[in-house]
């Protein structure tokens, strides 16, 4: 197939900010090596929010951790595949090439803000850190930009608070914390891993109001991973669905959720239950079932990894991967039924 | 809410729990309210959606209806028996008519035991004696809840957290309970999962005529399940009633909050009001409204705890706002 016949490359610019390219991520287990990540394209473009969903297993959080190059030692490693961030290609890197860019070209806050945190560090100190080591700054400089810092994620009274341990910040904040100190650097990415899935849904939409205006004002891109689908359709302005280790729809926000191609994105919409659907007493109808379980990693399947769960297969599933195929601008679908293009 | 009919199966009025805070030679430095005053009734089959962020006491009011811990005030009635009176012996038999569903369903299974035995115990306990009929009764729940009746000797850790959680729940029904209290049971699944043990329950709830009071934070769970909903915050309920109508047309200001918090799958939702405030530095003390610190509607009056005002039948609300509208 030539590349020309992907209608969406007309309209991407030439160099996304970060292109992921079938990447292939391995880990030792006892059972032999497995492929959590087997072939992921990701394309995130500048200054946008990029969402990555799935459930557990899917292999969205390993992928993030393979682009900081922060997998797990030494049982994993990038088997093939490229990462290619601004000029270098992060699959390649060495660890102290890496260290360059983590925290300052790319930065990444995870789901639980309080094991991310130093508990004996002040968190003035930690938000600083980052300054002190890629920017050179005297320790004193670093603690009055992480104070400045503080002040914008919304901490109240920054000048005092900076001395406060993490224990005496309640989740919020602390995931505040973690986002001043990511921002410390002026990333061009931020890696959001499930950032306010250990959070209240009050306390969950400020975050996320914080990261839109952070996204707004230095116009960083931020990798957006969860398994909440109403963040995403709220938040992001594409999307990949991932599955098994790869990715098998992407397409803008709006795609995904008016028009989801995929078995698997259909499925999981449907058995997302939504508010307002109660009416006059009436029990509300059954929320659809994706019958069956996520594969079992040991044993991948030669076909497509969500055949043995769909309602659509057809024989060439069992036997074939299929590709992801573009099946309208800038929607792409990894399925033999329904990713065949609508002309 | 209820006025209309029968006796409800459960019916709770003025529980109130406060924890003990200590120091570390063991005198009293606090007492911390958990729960405070709260009632409310749950007719025969039907399903009450106690709904709340961390640490609203929603857990632990399920806690005090099945006396697993006990209250420091308040009435529980089951069938019109006083939980809290009830003697050992009397509690006992009563335990069998109320069970309870875990959230964590990897913590709540004695990983040492088959799922056989772990489901079996409870039949044992409540003195079941023949052996044959144990194995029967625990095959056909197994079978009831999806897993294959050849797996009973198998252990927790060869199923996966929607497997176990099927197992939490064979091992509740077993006992043919009246009432369940489900705490948070979905909300460590897969959204896939999720809907599978979402459907089970309600089947089961339907084919067994069970009552059950279902705890979660996820409004949207909550509203797929319960009939009515009471919202709690910092131990207190400040909405309760009739789950489309809470929904459709919240009256408490943090039920709204809540309510505009939950992201649509509408792609690009405008963007809503958010509560002004965080709730961080847990100004807790002073009494009051439970939701004054973060209220954008306070009034000084807010400085008193709201009344219960019941607007409309079975619609409560414990707001300064709507005080004074009881219809």
């Amino acid at each position: 197939m030539a590349v020309h016949a992907d209608p969406s490359a007309s309209e991407l610019p030439v160099s996304p900010l970060l292109d992921v390219s079938r990447l292939v991520v391995e880990i030792d287990t006892l059972q032999g090596p497995v492929r959590p990540v087997d072939g992921v394209d990701l394309r995130i473009e500048a200054g946008e929010i990029f969402g990555v969903v799935g459930e557990s297993g899917c292999g969205k959080s390993l992928t993030a951790l393979s682009i900081l190059g922060l997998l797990p030692r030494p049982q994993g490693r990038i088997r093939s595949g490229s990462i290619r961030f601004e000029d270098q290609d992060l699959a390649r890197l060495d660890e102290r090439d890496l260290r360059r860019i983590r925290g300052n070209r790319i930065a990444m806050i995870f789901q639980e803000p309080m094991t991310s945190l130093n508990p004996v560090l002040g968190i003035g100190d930690q938000v600083a850190e980052a300054l002190v080591i890629h920017r050179g700054l005297s320790r004193r400089d670093a603690l009055a930009q992480a104070i400045h810092l503080l002040e914008r994620v919304g901490i109240a009274d920054a000048r005092h608070r900076a001395h406060d341990f993490p224990h005496r910040l309640s989740g919020g904040m602390r995931q505040r914390v973690m986002i001043a100190m990511a921002m410390a650097c002026r990333p061009k990415l931020l890696i959001a891993d499930e950032p306010t899935t250990a959070l209240d849904v009050t306390i969950q939409a400020q975050v996320l109001d914080l990261m839109d205006d952070l996204k707004a004002e230095d116009g960083v891109a931020v990798l957006l991973i969860t398994h909440n689908f109403g963040i995403v359709a709220e938040r992001a302005a594409r999307v990949a669905v991932m599955y098994g280790g790869v990715v098998v729809e992407e397409a803008s926000t709006e795609q995904l959720f008016e028009q989801p191609r995929h078995p698997y994105t259909h499925g999981l919409l449907a058995a997302v239950p939504q508010l307002g659907r109660r009416r006059d007493g009436m029990r509300p109808h059954p929320l659809s079932e994706i019958p069956g379980m996520v594969p079992n990693l040991a044993r991948p399947a030669p076909g497509c990894a969500f055949a043995d769960r769909c309602a659509l297969r057809v024989e060439a599933c069992l036997r074939e991967r299929p590709p992801l195929a573009a099946v309208a601008p800038g929607h792409r679908v990894r399925c033999h039924v329904t990713g065949v293009s609508a002309q | 809410m209820t006025t209309a009919l029968p006796l409800p199966l459960l019916s709770v009025r003025g529980l109130s729990k406060s924890f003990v805070h200590r120091n570390w030679c063991g005198r009293v430095i606090r007492h911390i309210p958990a729960v405070a005053d709260v009632g409310f009734d749950v007719a025969r089959g039907r399903t009450l959606g106690l709904v709340g962020e961390s640490g609203c006491g929603k857990s632990t009011t399920g806690r005090l209806v099945l006396r697993l811990i006990e209250a420091d005030a308040g009435d529980v009635r089951f069938d019109g028996v006083d939980i809290r009176a009830a003697a050992p012996a009397r509690m006992r038999t009563l335990r069998r008519d109320m069970q309870l569903i875990f959230q964590d369903p990897y913590s709540s299974l004695n990983p040492r035991l088959t799922i056989g035995g772990l489901i079996e115990e409870g039949l044992i306990v409540h003195g079941v004696r023949n052996r044959g009929e144990r194995e029967d009764r625990v095959a056909a729940v197994l079978r009831r809840v999806g897993i294959r009746p050849e797996y009973m000797g198998r252990y927790p850790n060869e199923f996966s957290g929607g497997q176990r959680q099927r197992i939490g729940i064979a091992r509740a029904l077993v006992l043919r309970p009246r009432l369940i209290v489900a705490d948070e049971p979905v909300s460590a699944l897969d959204v896939s999962v999720q809907a599978q043990v979402l459907n089970l329950l309600a089947e089961i709830q339907e084919e067994f005529g069970l009552t059950a009071v279902f705890i979660a934070h996820d409004m949207a769970v909550v509203e797929h399940v319960s009939e009515e909903i009471a919202v709690m915050y910092r131990g207190r309920i400040v909405e309760r009633g009739r789950t489309e109508e809470v929904i459709a047309d919240p009256l408490h200001p943090y039920t709204r909050a809540l309510l505009d918090s939950v992201p649509s799958l509408r792609p690009r939702a405008p963007r809503r009001a958010r509560p002004a405030r965080d709730d961080t530095d847990g100004e807790r003390g002073g009494g009051g409204c439970p939701f004054r610190a973060r209220c954008d509607l306070r009034m000084p009056i807010c400085r008193m705890v709201p009344p219960n005002t019941e607007v409309r039948p079975g619609r409560v609300v414990a707001c300064h706002l709507h005080q004074g509208q009881a219809g």
